[in-house]
Parts: C-alpha cells; structure tokens; sequence
C-alpha cells in the first residue's frame, strides 16, 4: 500500500470516534466501505486493516474529507467570517472615503436637478451626528454655462439620522457664510457639448433679435402738403366721380328741356281753353239752352285736360325717379371727395402710439425683463420637478384590493419621510435693520411637495445703503396648485439703462434709478401673469441732434417730469407675450406733443384742403350749375303738374255748376208750367186730381 | 449552465453530503423563490443561508426552477399576505415595524412579499422533512439503479456532459466506471 490515509482516519479511533464517523457517512456504500477497512483492536480500538488497495486508501481519504466537513453545527463559520471581513472593509472604506464619497454624492445629486456643472470641495462628513460641511458650492446655470447660478461658502448641514437610516435625506437646518448669484466660472459649466452649442445659438439669437426698432414717429417738421398731395394724386377719385356726375347732370337736364319744350304747346293750348272755361258766368244763364251749351263746351273741352294731368303725372313721376338718380351721383360724388380728403390728412395723422409713447419705449425693457422672470420661473418650476422625480405622488388613503396577480401594498401610519427634504436654509450678512443687509431662507424644499403640504418657500433679501432687492417666491409643484410659482419682487432705487428702440424718438441712451415692484404668477399651464409698478427717478438722457420738433418734444417732456409712474399689467406664455403699460408720461407727453403735432397736422390739412379743392374745383362748379339748372327744371316739372291739376279741377268744378244749374232753370220751368195749368183749370173748373 | 447544475446536483445526491444541508438548500430556495426579489427581505434571507450549513448549489437550482413558477402563486400569496397584513393583533407590529428604519426597505406591506415569507415559513419544516426523505430513499434505492440505467449511461457519455463532470472532478464517485 504506498497511499496512506490522511487526516481524520490516520490515527486510531475510540470507539465513540468511531461512531460519530460512522453516523456522518450517508451513503450506504461507503459505510460498508469504512466498515469493511476497520478492524475493531483488543482495547477496543479501530485501525485500519492492512490489506487495504491504493484505491480504498484513496476513497477511504474522501470519505474522511467529507464527514470532516460534515461537522459542526449549521453554521458556515467560514461564510460568516468572510462576510465580517466584507461588512468591516466596506465600513473602513465608507469612514476613510466617506467624505470623497459624500461630495460626489452631492455633486451628482444637484447636476441631475440644476442640468448643470456642481462643484462641490472641502467637504467633511460626521455621520453620527449627522453633520456635513461643505467648505465651498457652486452650481452653474445651465443657460449660461460661464456663470454660476450660485456660489456658496462655508455651509453646514445637520442630517436628520433616522431619516437617513431609511435611506432619505432630510436636512434639518442649514447654515452658510457666504452666498453669491450670478457669479462667473473660469470652466464651463454645461454637462455636454451638445448643450454648449446649444447655448451659444440661442445667446446670438437674443442678440440679433435685440435693437429692432419698436415704434415709428412721422418727422412731423417736414411736412410738405404739396408733396404729399402729388404723390397721392393718383389716388384721388373725387374729380373723375364729379366730372362723370356733371355728363350725367348735363345729359339729364338736357332730355328734361327737351321734353318740357315739346310738352309747351298742349299746355299753352289747356291754358287758353281754361281760360275760356273760366269765363263761363253760370249764375248768368237763364236758360236751358244756353246751359246745355255751356255744358256740351265743357264735355268737350273735359278730355284734353284729363290727358294732360295724366301727362304731367307720367312727367312728375320720372321726374322724380331721375331726381332720385341725381341724388344718389350727388351722394357718390360727395362721398369720393370726403375719402379723398380723409386720405390726404391720413398722411399727417398722429399715429395712435404717440399718445402711449412711454408706454411704447418702457415694453421694449420690459419684454427682456419680463421674459426673463418668466424664463427663471419656468426654470425654478423645472428644477423642482427634477427634484421631485417621479417619486413623489398624490397620497391616497390605503384601500383594501382585490385579489390579483402581483399583489398590493397595505399602508399604516407612520411617518414616511421623502427623499429629500431641506426644512429650512437661512443665510444673513449684517444686522436686519442696518442699511447693509443679505439674507437667504429657503424653507419646504423637497423632492414630496405632499409631504410638506405647503410650497417650497424662498425669501431673498439684498440690501445695500437702504436700498435693494426683496423677493419672496413661493413654488408648488401638487398637481392641485393655483399657481406653481409665486413671486412678490422689489427693487428699490434699481439703476439702469437701456438704448433699444430710442432712436425712433431720437434718444440714443436713457438712465435712470427705478423702484420697482411686481407680483407675479406663473400657472400650472405654464402662463405667468402679474402687474409691475415702477417709479422712475433721476432720468438722464443722451439725445441725439434733430430738428425733429416732435422728437425734442419728447425729450424734453421727458426731462420735464420729476418723476414718472409706470404700471404693466403683463401675460407671457410660450408663444406669446402680452404687456399692457400705463404711465404718467404719456399723459404729459400726450399733452404737450399733442398740442403741438395738432397744430402741425391742422396746418398741414389746410394746406391739402386747398390744394384738393383747386383739383376738383371747376368739377364742383360745374356740377353745382347743373345742379342750379336741374332744381329750375324740376320747377317747371312741378309747376306744369300743378296747372294741369288746377285745369282738371276747375272744369269739373265749372261742369258740376252747370249741372247744377240745369236742375234749378229744369225746376223753375216745371214750376211756371204747373202754375199755368192750375190758372187754366180754376177757370174751367176743371179739377185735376193732385193739382 | 443548467446542466451544470443538474450534474452538480447529481453529485451532491451520490456524495456525504449531510442530507440535512440538501434539504435545508431544498426549504431555502423554495422560500427565496415564493418572495419576490428587489427588497431587503428577499436579501437578508438569501445572504443568511450563506452563513448556515446550506447547500448552496442545490439552493441555486432549487431557487431557479421555482422562480419559474412562482408568479403563478401570486393569486395565493396575494390574499395570504393580505390576511397577515390586515390580521388584527399584529397590527401594532406592523405600523411599529413601518416606522423603523430600514425594516420598510424588507417591503413587508406588500402582500405578495408578506405571502410568500409566511408561506416559505409555513412549509420550511415540511419541507425540510421532505428533503430529508428524498435525499435518503435517493442514495438508498434509486442511485444505483439510475447510475446502472441504460439512459443515465448515455447521458454520461456525451461528450460535453464528459467535460463538464471531468472539470467538475467528479471522476471516480459518481461516474467510477468513467475514472
């Protein structure tokens, strides 16, 4: 036998031992094996047999290896120290890189919500107490990637443990030495390339979209009626509508002295014949002859003045009708010369803007700087919802759920801590009341706005002589907040300048100090709306040399004004940007421009009066001579309807006189003749039944 | 891979192994595979059967194959868990347990974590039995049948099973007639 047993089964075994191997062999084979290779001493002692082959040595050793590792008692103390090595040497790393860990925890924790570069050093952890330090922090803005969005110094920041043991992060208070906005960066401070392109396109495109002129003014002292008048001559329609009024004019008062000379010789005929008629004396007549003849001489005459009323009718009618035509050429004619005079003055009118100058020249400012809060907004709004990620939802109370394949959580109370929440951060330099003052609150930031219940609170002060900026900013990403972002913003004695759109009232640079003041809102849908009220102080102007009278007048209502008053009520959305503006300039400017380009456009409008009224002059005369003629005409109309109606109505009248005269000479023969008979029988006596 | 574990298995069964951490690997990994992974329940139980005597093999294998048919479980360990859960008396345990730290992370409010632990509990012991049963009536009366089946042989004899037993060193135990 060269093999030789090893380990467990190279020495003697107890009988106890024996047993103990004996219980560890499961395998039914191998006990027979072990049994089998065993011989059982005088004292009591197992040794191996010595007949054994090389073979059974070697199973013999495999059997002894696995009951060895069969002993013990169900616990893999091998497992469990390595897994002690593992969990001591993560502890050691985590406290001996804690703070590297730490900062590059926080670096990445503020890219992903400000999109751009943070620089985080000197940071130093105590986990225990749950305190960090951060010696210095610097966010930059990811629409400027030369700048930070802020810097802070010194800052220190107790954790809450217990909420950091449920793996969230909730600062309980937060204190910092220094902090600056706006600061630059010697490096970029994008995330990507991409973005830096990004940037720098939409940097030259707010270039090349600033400097546009924004408002218009007419030179007003230089005026020139003629030339105006000329160059709209061939817009002018009034002295081709008169010259066609007067064809028409003439051609009808020609048809009508026609037609009233034709109609001459009937009338001058009628009038003869009435006359005769008239003369009739009826009262005169005696008897019954002469009656009947003076009768028959109007029932004969009777027919032609019927005829001629029913001429004169037909007359007056399309007299009438062509009166109406006239009419309606007049109106034509009058209205093409009203357009045209109102075309020629349109050419000096005041254009509606001049009265809301200031109002004009302060939108050009405030577009930028409206849009500019709008942009922070929507960014203040985008940053709290990377914050909150998708994490954060609307609580509901737990509900019992059907049954169904992947199961349901069941809430109990208890405090559910977000993700991150930072209680409160306040920042101050100098003392609240003296005149140099900072200050920085931050209050509710967190990544579970339902948690809080409340918005996300910032207050800002920056005060330096007395003067300064104040904001107060309140943002509310629940899905049902009136307003993501609310803001209440003053700047006191706010100095600027701004030379955009000047040149229009010939102005190349306006300064002034400003206080400002504006709430705003900034809704769920993305549409800010709020009012700005600025006072303007100190104004200085950089004027350019003009003759101009309305651009001097300007400038110098401007300097007039000891103070001026503006107030903008302004919408701005995505696609639109709404800005309506009152001050207390355009009143001023409005007056004392006013009066003078008033004066200006009333000389102006005189002279074009004149200049139209010598182009359509001999048209106007002429067409009022027409018209003079045309009224004779409808005279002679009206006076030929009327005779041939008296006409009518006399005969008739002298008709029914006679008729009537007839019955009474008819009446009185009767008479005459009954008297006779009555005489003539009282002497016979002869009665006459009824006489 | 599979087939590693098959043959891996194969050698457990044919080795001393204690039939005790076979079966234990047995109960474990039905228990693993009855809670969904993805919290700190479903982790602390599996790195715990790292330091008890567990076949770790087995259990991987166990684990695998159950994993398989676990979510057709769900609609019993959904209202098993759902009951524990909403079970009066251990209401105070639970809200004491949600308010802790880090116990939340086990994700005991769901009710299919919940039901497949107390399922994986209920059965541990016949389970655990059951192994135990198995493992014996295998090395007892199947393993020299199967290892003189016609069947086993030529599955033995492919060639890539070869190579998988050989770097496995499985050579003259349980395949002795290849060593």
């Amino acid at each position: 036998m060269s093999a030789k047993l090893k380990g467990l089964l190279s020495k003697p075994l107890q009988e106890k031992k024996y047993q103990q191997i004996l219980k560890k062999i499961y395998v039914t084979k191998d006990r027979e094996l072990f049994q089998a290779s065993f011989k059982k001493g005088e004292n009591g002692v197992y040794t191996p047999k010595a007949d054994l082959t090389e073979e059974t040595v070697k199973s013999l050793n495999k059997i002894g290896d696995a009951v060895k590792k069969n002993a013990g008692f169900g616990v893999n103390a091998g497992n469990l120290i390595l897994a002690g090595v593992v969990i001591g040497g993560v502890l050691v790393f985590s406290v001996v890189f804690k703070n590297p860990l730490f900062a590059q925890a926080i670096r990445l924790g503020l890219q992903s919500v400000f999109h751009a570069k943070a620089d985080v050093s000197g940071v130093s952890v105590s986990l225990l107490q749950g305190r960090v330090k951060i010696s210095h922090l610097a966010v930059a803005d990811e629409m400027s990637p030369m700048k930070n969005l802020v810097e802070l110094g010194l800052v220190e920041f107790n954790l809450s443990t217990d909420a950091l043991l449920r793996g969230k992060v909730v600062i309980e208070s937060m204190r910092c030495e220094e902090i600056r906005w706006n600061t630059d960066r010697k490096t970029w401070g994008g995330l990507s390339a991409s973005k830096k392109k990004k940037a720098n396109s939409g940097e030259k495109k707010a270039e090349s979209q600033s400097g546009k002129p924004l408002l218009a003014l007419p030179d007003f002292s230089k005026i020139n009626a003629g030339e105006i008048f000329s160059n709209a001559m061939s817009e002018l329609k009034s002295p081709a509508v008169y010259s066609n009024a007067n064809v028409t004019m003439v051609e009808t008062t020609n048809r009508w002295a026609a037609r009233l000379a034709s109609a001459k010789k009937s009338y001058d005929d009628a009038a003869k014949q009435a006359e005769t008629l008239k003369k009739i004396n009826v009262s005169a007549i005696k008897t019954l002859q002469d009656a009947q003849n003076a009768y028959n001489q109007i029932n004969s005459a009777l027919p032609a003045f019927q005829r001629l009323k029913t001429e004169a009718d037909q007359m007056s009618g399309d007299f009438s009708r062509d009166s109406a035509a006239a009419k309606k050429i007049a109106d034509e004619a009058s209205a093409a010369l009203s357009a045209d005079q109102k075309r020629l003055f349109s050419s000096v009118q005041v254009p509606g803007g001049v009265g809301k100058i200031a109002g004009s020249l302060a939108n050009v400012y405030l577009s930028e700087k409206l849009g500019a809060f709008y942009t922070y907004a929507l960014q203040a709004k985008k940053y709290a919802f990377a914050l909150k990620g998708s994490s954060a939802q609307e609580k509901k109370a737990p509900e019992p759920q059907p049954v169904r394949r992947g199961g349901s959580k069941v809430y109990f109370p208890t405090r559910d801590y977000p993700a991150f929440l930072l209680k409160l951060m306040s920042v101050s330099l100098g003392e609240k009341s003296s005149p140099n003052f900072t200050s920085v609150r931050l209050s509710e930031v967190t990544s579970d706005p339902y948690y809080t219940k409340a918005p996300m609170m910032l207050a800002f002060t920056n005060r330096t002589d007395g003067v300064g900026l104040e904001v107060g900013a309140g943002l509310d990403i629940r899905t049902n907040a009136a307003e993501t972002v609310s803001v209440d913003f003053s700047y006191g004695q706010f100095s600027f300048a701004f030379t955009n759109g000047l040149d229009t009232v010939g102005i190349k640079k306006l300064s002034a100090a400003a206080d400002v003041a504006t709430t705003f809102a900034l809704s769920p849908a993305g549409v800010c709306s709020g009012v700005l009220k600025v006072n303007l102080s100190g104004l200085a102007l950089d004027r350019e040399e003009t003759t101009d009278l309305v651009k001097t007048a300007i400038a110098e209502t401007l300097l007039s004004e000891p103070k001026i008053s503006l107030s903008a009520t302004y919408r701005i959305s995505s696609n639109e940007t709404l800005i309506e503006i009152d001050s207390s300039l355009d009143e001023a400017i409005s007056r004392r421009v006013g009066k003078l380009v008033n004066d200006l456009v009333a000389r102006a409008e005189k002279e074009l009066q004149t200049l139209l009224d010598r182009s359509v002059g001999p048209e106007l005369s002429k067409y009022a001579e027409l018209t003079r003629a045309y009224q004779s005409i409808e005279g002679l109309v009206s006076g030929r309807s009327r005779d041939a109606a008296s006409y009518t109505q006399m005969v008739d009248q002298k008709k029914k006189e006679i008729e009537n005269r007839i019955a009474v000479l008819k009446k009185q023969g009767e008479d005459q003749l009954r008297d006779e008979a009555k005489k003539r029988l009282n002497g016979g006596n002869i009665r006459v039944p009824g006489l | 891979m599979v087939l590693k574990w098959i043959i891996g298995l194969f050698k457990v069964l044919n080795s001393n192994q204690n039939p005790a951490e076979i079966a234990a690997a047995l109960a474990f990994g039905i228990w693993l595979a009855l809670i969904p992974a993805g919290n700190l329940m479903w982790f602390f139980l599996f790195f715990l059967t790292f330091f008890l005597k567990v076949h770790q093999g087995t259990e991987m294998i166990v684990l695998a194959v159950f994993k398989l048919i676990a979510p057709l479980l769900d609609g019993v360990l959904h209202p098993l868990g759902y009951l524990t859960l909403t079970f009066g008396p251990l209401q105070p345990f639970f809200t004491w347990m949600a308010a802790q730290p880090v116990l939340p992370l086990t994700g005991f409010n769901q009710t299919t974590v919940m039901g497949g632990f107390v399922a994986g509990l209920i059965l541990f012991i016949p389970l655990l039995l059951l192994g135990l049963f198995l493992v014996k009536l295998f090395r007892d009366r199947l393993m020299a049948s199967i290892q003189n089946s016609k069947l086993y042989k030529a599955f033995m004899n492919i060639p890539l099973v070869k190579s998988i037993v050989q770097a496995a060193g499985t050579v003259s135990r349980v395949v002795p007639k290849l060593s």
